[in-house]
């Protein structure tokens, strides 16, 4: 099976993805590396906050992906997502490890940009759902989420600083990554449709 | 842990913000749990699109080939998988044998006979085409967990353990360790349960042909353990890994 490197991939395709992955195969470590490579080494740029740091953390990734291979399971959950929940555990380990710290305390994302609407480096299709995900947010909710997932700040450190009770934090945090993760679904679905439809 | 307890973790586990402890007894806990799995799954792939929504940053192009070489020649030197999965069966299995016999084989174990031990382990390592059956005679009266021992970062190498727990009969863990020929012992076994932490009081032993094992007794309950470190002389972590109930 060949895969294109940018168009959405079925479930079926990604789970012989990762079997071909974990059997070694070059071209597919070449066609994950061309879907989530950028993405990868991004994140780890942004909460490692150096490109050496950035590209090890991409190796690393990389790697895992391929030891941890054989657990993924397409009908729990897309690949980009459990491959991004790797490079930011990863990425979490590091800081703790390099800081000796228990808990990160991540560092250099000054704040989650306004998302763009479109810009010509767009690659994959994935990439813009979520940006328009993204812009679906209110500007309180990117900046509790960022605070969360790029800071590393804890949801009763939110609640401390912001003077708002934790369970409401929590409710707010978890409501974020719903309306994010259903701003993503119903996009894959009118993707699909327009792809069976064959619009444009 | 229970489900209600679990979901009040699962943003935070969503995010990363748990500690290792508290998110391996999620991770647990959502091991057997559709419920909670699809729960964690939905607000997991919220979280992922925060990443994916960054502005792209461009690595050097010699990254992909980096990635590439380094992912074929990790599985062109270790089929994926294959060795420590087979070592896990024959741990699992050896320790069936052991527990059939019973006081007898632990007092075996337990005279320092160590080496004969390991010895065995390699020995069966040819016979595992027929270790599924005692496996699974074993999971029937008995708890086994897995984890794959991860190497922390500028570390290179791997391993993976596993832990019997089974009434009436003390636990044991069995750890086996792949590291490079510059990573010298000793290196002591940490052990983290969801309760305390507790250091095992063994270190991992050099096996002729290069990777370190520990078999280890320690007549406490194991079936809770959440997590395992292997440290070196200096107390710093070479590798981790988060405790699994065994699953084929």
């Amino acid at each position: 099976m060949t895969f294109d490197p940018e168009g959405p991939l079925s479930r079926e395709s990604e789970q012989e993805l990762m079997r071909q992955l974990v059997a070694g195969d070059e071209d597919a470590i070449r066609t994950l590396y061309a879907r989530f490579g950028r993405s990868v080494y991004t994140l780890g740029v942004r909460l490692l906050g150096n490109n050496e740091s950035a590209e090890e953390l991409t190796q690393d990734v990389f790697l895992t992906a391929w030891r941890k291979g054989s657990r993924f399971d397409a009908t729990r959950g897309r690949l980009s997502t459990w491959l991004m929940a790797i490079a930011h555990n990863m990425a979490v380990d590091r800081l703790r490890h390099d800081r000796g710290a228990a808990r990160p305390s991540l560092v250099f994302m000054e704040e989650l940009p306004e998302p763009a609407p479109h810009d010509e480096e767009e690659g994959l299709i994935e990439r813009d759902q979520a940006r328009r995900a993204m812009a679906g947010l209110s500007p309180a909710e990117r900046r509790l989420l960022s605070h969360a997932y790029f800071y590393g700040w804890t949801a009763r450190e939110i609640a401390q600083a912001d003077g708002i009770p934790l369970g409401t934090v929590k409710t707010r945090l978890r409501t974020a990554l719903i309306k994010l993760r259903r701003a993503g679904a119903e996009e894959a679905r009118a993707a699909a449709r327009a792809v069976e439809g064959g619009a444009p | 842990m229970t489900c209600l307890e679990v979901r009040e973790r699962l943003t935070e586990h969503a995010l990363g913000l748990l500690t290792k402890v508290d998110a391996a007894e999620v991770e647990r806990h959502l091991e057997w749990c559709a419920g909670c799995r699809k729960e964690s799954a939905e607000l997991e792939e919220g979280a992922a699109r925060m990443a994916l929504a960054l502005p792209m940053e461009s690595p050097a192009p010699s990254l992909e080939t980096r990635v590439v070489d380094r992912v074929r020649s990790a599985a062109g030197r270790i089929p994926p998988g294959a060795r420590h999965r087979v070592r896990a069966l024959v741990a699992v299995t050896l320790a069936a044998a052991l527990l059939a016999v019973g006081a007898m084989g632990w007092a075996i174990a337990e005279r320092g006979h160590v080496q004969k031990l390991n010895q065995t382990l390699s020995a069966k390592e040819a016979q595992v085409s027929n270790l599924g059956k005692a496996l699974e005679s074993f999971k029937g009266w008995g708890k086994t967990f897995t984890a794959d021992l991860d190497p922390a970062p500028g570390v290179r190498g791997g391993g993976s353990a596993v832990i019997s727990s089974a009434p009436n009969v003390d636990d044991f863990i069995f750890i086996d360790v792949v590291l490079p020929g510059n990573q010298r012992g000793p290196f002591v076994v940490q052990i983290v349960d969801n309760r305390s932490a507790m250091r095992v009081g063994r270190t991992l032993v050099r096996q002729p042909e290069g990777d370190w094992v520990m078999f280890d007794r320690t007549g406490r309950d194991l079936s809770r353990v959440v997590t395992i470190t292997v440290l070196d002389s200096a107390s710093r972590t070479v590798l981790t890994g988060t405790v699994h109930p065994y699953a084929d």
